[in-house]
């Protein structure tokens, strides 16, 4: 315990020097804490953005395009007796949309947008609208033709609530047509992409512009557990043919998940070469603290301490250069990674102008950072034990000094 | 039985044209309860022989015994731990830790030798009454003078009663009146502690306390003398 006492007054010897070697612990562990937290917040939000936008599973048209706004009008299919059956058996919720991508037209100026035509029944259920923010109000499928679009489309064509726009669109068959809409709400849904291109439609009035009554072309499914998605999608592959595909929503994230652990990967890999960094720091103090306590070593030798003891003092200088700087630097990232758990980051704001999204990637607009107390115990201990590593060959070498030499060592 | 014998030790350092024989062939046997002088002019070879004693060292050739037991071929582990419990050091430039305070400073000897906590502090407290520092516990190095310094690190030397008090010019670094206040503590405790005390100076006016006088030059004994106490 006096040996331990002794290294902490050691450490205070040189507090500036050491504070020094003590800072890339200190940015080494909360790149490692923060980047975690972010990288593992990133695909929760990945996985729920996914959820929210397309359920637990989807069932397209075989082939249909994964992201992005193009919406093939030819490729629907019809859900047989059966079919229904067997689906209405094997999920909690299920809903048909025909999604399509006509061009929105406001006076003179007109975009291309992706048109949701939903079930008002089913569609609620599936896609859960707590977390929407509605201005104004869904349209009435027993009412007037409405129809209500996203803030990203009312802000591009300066459409306002109870103004007329006019639709247009391919039909099933492939001819024109077109339609005079009201205006009944603006919807943020937290689905980026949507939000900027998105508008919907009750099926009771987009049917007979689309000319798809009895048509699908995504089928989304929430089941009681998600983890079960993958194996609901053999089976329901299996039942509803090859003329559709299902998809999951693990395997629809699955490249960006991908990209996440790489990025996850590119955090450790940063983190750790400061720890290196750190390292190196630590066994350069440590080495530079032997060389100035010579006669010192010398004469705990003489009183009777064993090398082990002297290797002991030095790693535990080490070891407290490791923890300071690991807790401090824990703190800061688990400070970070808490506060952005409890409120979200705005991803808009992290990832520049929100219209510089060109593909439809499902995150949502707040991403909420994972915060993992027991990961901090286990970075601060990798810290402590790195600096410990570090500081063992100069520890060693000092242990490793004659006795009779050190003492009569010049101070 | 001698309590520390030095049977034909040498210690060489270098080879060839830069060797030295800081010890040559050096014989000499020390019996308990001694109050003994090594004396000689700089560079005759006391601190080798001292460091020898002292199982800092080892002879080149030659045995080292403590408390008749041949060192020779000893681990250093093994010879820690005869440091640790038999043989007290006091240096001259008093080589004390400067992180811990007086008391510290004597409880780590204690400690080094394996005692437990609970105990370290009032022993340690005790022998730093005995050189008359008893109210001066907290204070750290750079607080005391250098006879108070001095006089820490004999209670530190002595707090695990060792048999063995080794003190290589002891006096080199104290002036001539706080040097002979030091002596006096140490003839003191030399007979009160029935230890053997062995120290080397080149300084006659220490000489003079001694009851022993052993001489060497260039690595050799050239005298013993002992005197009626
Ligand atoms: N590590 C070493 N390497 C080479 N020579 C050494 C070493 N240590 C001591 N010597 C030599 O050994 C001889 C004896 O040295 P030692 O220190 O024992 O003398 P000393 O009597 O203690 O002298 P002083 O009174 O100056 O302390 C000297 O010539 C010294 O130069
Ligand atoms: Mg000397």
């Amino acid at each position: 315990m006096l040996i331990l006492k002794l290294a902490t007054r050691n450490l205070f010897r040189q507090m500036g020097r050491n504070a020094l070697s003590m800072v890339s612990i200190v940015m080494g562990v909360f790149v490692i804490v923060a980047g975690r937290g972010f990288a593992m917040g990133l695909d929760e939000n990945v996985y729920r953005a996914q959820i929210n936008d397309a359920g637990h599973t989807i069932i397209v048209p075989a082939d249909y395009p994964k992201f992005g706004i193009d919406h093939p009008i030819d490729e629907l299919y019809t859900l047989s007796e059966s079919d229904r059956s067997w689906l209405d058996e094997n999920t909690q919720v299920w809903t048909e949309r025909v999604v399509s991508s006509p061009r929105l037209i406001k006076g003179l100026d007109s975009s291309r947008v992706r048109m949701v035509a939903y079930d008002p029944v089913t569609d609620p259920v599936v896609f859960p609208r707590d977390e929407w923010t509605l201005e104004g109000s869904m349209p009435d499928p027993q009412g007037t033709n409405g129809i209500v679009i996203s803030t990203g489309v009312a802000d591009l064509l300066q459409v306002s609530i109870g103004e007329v726009v006019v639709v247009e669109v391919r039909t099933a068959d492939g001819a024109l047509n077109a339609m005079q809409l009201n205006v009944t709400g603006i919807i943020d849904t937290g689905a980026m992409f949507f939000d900027k291109v998105g508008v919907m439609v009750p099926r009771s009035v987009a049917d007979p512009l689309l000319l798809s009554t009895g048509k699908t072309s995504h089928v989304h499914a929430r089941l009681d557990n998600r983890d079960t998605a993958p194996t609901w999608a053999e089976q329901a592959s299996a039942v509803l043919g090859d003329k559709v595909e299902a998809r999951t929503w693990l395997s629809t994230t699955e490249t960006l998940i991908e990209a996440g652990k790489m990025r996850q990967t590119m955090f450790n890999f940063i983190g750790f070469a400061l720890l290196a960094m750190a390292a190196a720091g630590i066994a350069n103090t440590v080495l530079m603290a032997a060389f100035e306590r010579v006669r010192e070593i010398g004469t705990m030798r003489a009183l009777g301490m064993t090398r082990a003891g002297v290797i002991t003092m030095f790693a535990a200088e080490g070891g407290w250069m490791g923890l300071v700087g690991g807790i401090i630097g824990a703190f800061f990232g688990g400070l970070l990674t808490w506060y952005y758990n409890a409120n979200g980051i705005d991803m808009y704001a992290l990832m520049g102008a929100k219209a510089d999204l060109s593909s439809d990637y499902p995150v949502t607009a707040l991403l909420y950072f994972d915060f993992s107390p027991s990961f901090l115990v286990v970075s601060v201990s990798v810290a402590v034990v790195v600096a410990i590593l570090a500081s063992l060959y100069p520890a060693i070498l000092a242990s490793q000094m004659q006795p009779a030499d050190a003492v009569r060592a010049e101070q | 039985m001698a309590i520390c014998e030095l049977e034909n030790a040498s210690r060489h350092y270098g080879s060839g044209p830069t060797l030295v024989k800081a010890l040559d062939d050096f014989s000499v046997t020390f019996q308990p309860g001694e109050f003994t002088v090594l004396s000689g002019p700089s560079g005759s070879g006391k601190t080798t022989a001292l460091n020898l004693i002292g199982l800092l060292d080892n002879p080149t050739s030659g045995v080292v015994k403590i408390d008749g037991q041949s060192t020779a071929g000893l681990s250093s582990r093994a010879l820690t731990e005869i440091r640790g419990h038999k043989i007290g050091f006091i240096f001259q430039s008093f080589n004390l830790v400067p992180v811990l305070s007086a008391l510290e400073n004597v409880e780590l000897a204690l400690h080094l030798s394996g005692l437990d906590e609970g105990v370290t502090r009032e022993l340690a407290a005790e022998s730093l009454a005995e050189v008359g520092l008893g109210d001066l516990l907290d204070r750290r190095p750079n607080q005391l003078s250098g006879g108070q310094q001095q006089r820490v690190a004999i209670a530190r030397a002595l707090v695990k009663k060792p048999k063995l008090l080794i003190a290589d010019e002891p006096t080199a670094n104290l002036d001539s009146k706080t040097g002979n206040q030091v002596l006096d503590l140490m003839a003191r405790l030399n007979q009160e502690h029935d230890a053997t005390f062995l120290f080397s100076t080149h300084d006659p006016m220490v000489m003079e306390r001694a009851r022993r006088v052993v001489k060497i030059l260039d690595g050799r004994l050239v005298e013993d003398e002992k005197r009626g106490a």
